[in-house]
């Protein structure tokens, strides 16, 4: 038990500076406030442009997934929200973000920025489809509200540094939401693989499964470079095993942090990849790679002198 | 005097509030890695092919959502595998073939597959002239029939080959059918 809470403790609460959780938290914020307020820039079915689409649905494809269910259960269980209702909710979620944003009541702020946006994309998930894109970036959410994410590049934390009461530069608070999401991330590539090999085992590698996925997407979404791709089996051959292989071991970079160099860029380009040919948008992933970045070095000079290490704890 | 060593300790505020940030730390982080174990694992969720284990199967997707298997694209296939490649054909006067591409209609992809293409096949007779009449102000010839077609396209070794060209819907446009 106590190596398993020495393990704990090294991977998840060292000293890391509070200004690397401010930078991811701006990233993070500010893409999901983009793609909000422009819903149609990047995403091709964007839940937050399309609110009056789903409102406009006959209740009989309402089907509330359990956490909108939960959220709702205030107005009775099975309760469909109008479009007036959603829409405030949108709004109202846009200010918090702005909020987040800023840093000022930060922690409330990314809390109901979270909280508005699980309602949102999970009340476009209640209509018996649902989809991939969104889902780190609320976990990344709700995990920045549970650390000091405004304690630094914030109102909050200026207002704290006029008031006499700054705060350390650097934090054991601050690792662990980054650290989560790396896991987070390397649990997701690993499901990505094993349900690949669960449900059709070394046979997804033939080159012929990919070929006929980039068709189908590529005609429906009208890429020339998908139905391109899908013409050169060898080559659909060799990215099927390089796609694979990435999800696979995708994981070694929470045993081997210099490994995040190559497994990360190689994720990004599949994604990129997977864009161009097949128009699946996972553009929220980008900002959320910051993770992986080495900010104890990158913020060396924010660490405080060895003698007021203590000192900042307090 | 020195205090008694089984005398109450007073824990600064500081400290407490370090605990309380722990504490939470440590909860959503059990909470988040253990639900994203068993969604993305799909722990929860056995494959339909093994009836045995169907009891289990009580959280599939998107049960835990945002907590999921990443589950795209799962399946495999076969050379053989066709997939619809559906168009717009304009037949002129003199029987001439034009492909009605979202060039040739002036269109965005979105708006020539939602707005014209898939309503066409799907009967909309209605919005057969206005497409025709669209095809002649972006400099096509005057058309007089609008057909629905599929070419699917059939996943093979060498790569892609073209299917059969099935003709689906037909309507008059402008003139009388001949």
């Amino acid at each position: 038990m106590s190596r398993l809470a020495g393990f704990i403790e090294r991977r998840f609460f060292p000293p890391a500076p509070l200004r690397a959780l401010a930078i991811v938290r701006m990233l993070v914020v500010g893409s999901l406030l983009f793609v909000m307020l422009f819903p149609y820039a990047l995403f091709t079915f964007p839940v937050w442009g399309r609110l009056d689409l789903l409102a406009a649905l006959p209740d009989a494809q309402w089907e509330p997934i359990p956490i909108v269910r939960l959220l709702l259960l205030p107005f009775g269980d099975g309760f469909r929200p109008s479009l007036a209702a959603m829409t405030a909710v949108l709004h109202a979620s846009m200010v918090a973000g702005l909020f987040a944003l800023v840093g000022c009541c930060t922690r409330t702020a990314l809390l109901l920025f979270a909280l508005g946006n699980l309602l949102i994309s999970g009340y476009g998930y209640s209509y018996q489809e649902h989809h991939h894109i969104e889902a780190l970036t609320l976990l990344a959410l709700f995990a920045l509200a549970a650390a000091p994410a405004g304690a630094a590049l914030s109102f909050d934390g200026w207002r704290a540094a006029r008031r006499g009461r700054p705060a350390p530069a650097w934090s054991d608070q601050a690792r662990w939401p980054l650290e989560l999401l790396q896991w987070l991330f390397a649990l997701c590539y690993l499901s990505a693989a094993v349900c690949k090999l669960g449900a059709s085992g070394l046979k997804w590698l033939n080159g012929h499964t990919l070929q006929a996925y980039l068709l189908q997407e590529g005609i429906f979404w009208g890429t020339t470079s998908g139905p391109w791709l899908a013409d050169h089996h060898g080559l659909c051959v060799l990215l099927s095993w390089i796609a694979l292989l990435v999800e696979l071991l995708f994981p070694l970079v929470l045993w081997r942090r210099s490994l995040a160099w190559f497994f990360v860029p190689a994720a990004a380009a599949l994604h990129l990849g997977i864009w161009f040919t097949m128009r699946a948008p996972f553009w929220l992933y980008f900002p959320l790679y910051a993770v992986f970045l080495p900010w104890d070095r990158l913020l060396r000079a924010d660490r405080p002198a060895p003698g007021a290490a203590a000192a900042a704890r307090k | 005097m020195a205090p008694r060593p089984d005398a109450p300790t007073e824990v600064p505020e500081a400290d407490r509030a370090r605990w309380r940030g722990r504490r939470l730390a440590l909860t959503v982080i059990a909470t988040f890695l253990g639900l994203q174990t068993l969604a993305g694992l799909k722990l929860l969720a056995p494959p339909k092919r093994m009836p045995a284990l169907q009891p289990l199967r009580v959280a599939a997707n998107p049960t835990l959502w945002p907590f999921l298997a990443y589950d795209m694209y799962t399946r495999a296939w076969s050379t053989g595998r066709e997939i619809s490649r559906p168009e717009l054909v304009g037949i002129d006067a003199d029987g001439g073939r034009h492909a009605l591409t979202p060039a040739a209609l002036g269109l965005p992809f979105r708006e020539y597959r939602d707005e014209w293409m898939n309503p066409l096949r799907g009967g909309a007779e209605a919005k057969a002239a206005p497409l025709a009449r669209r095809f002649e102000r972006q400099g096509g010839v005057p058309l007089v029939e609008l057909r629905c077609e599929d070419v699917p396209a059939i996943v093979a070794d060498d790569g892609v080959r073209d299917g059969p060209r099935r003709v689906g819907r037909r309507y008059a446009v402008g003139e009388p059918l001949r």
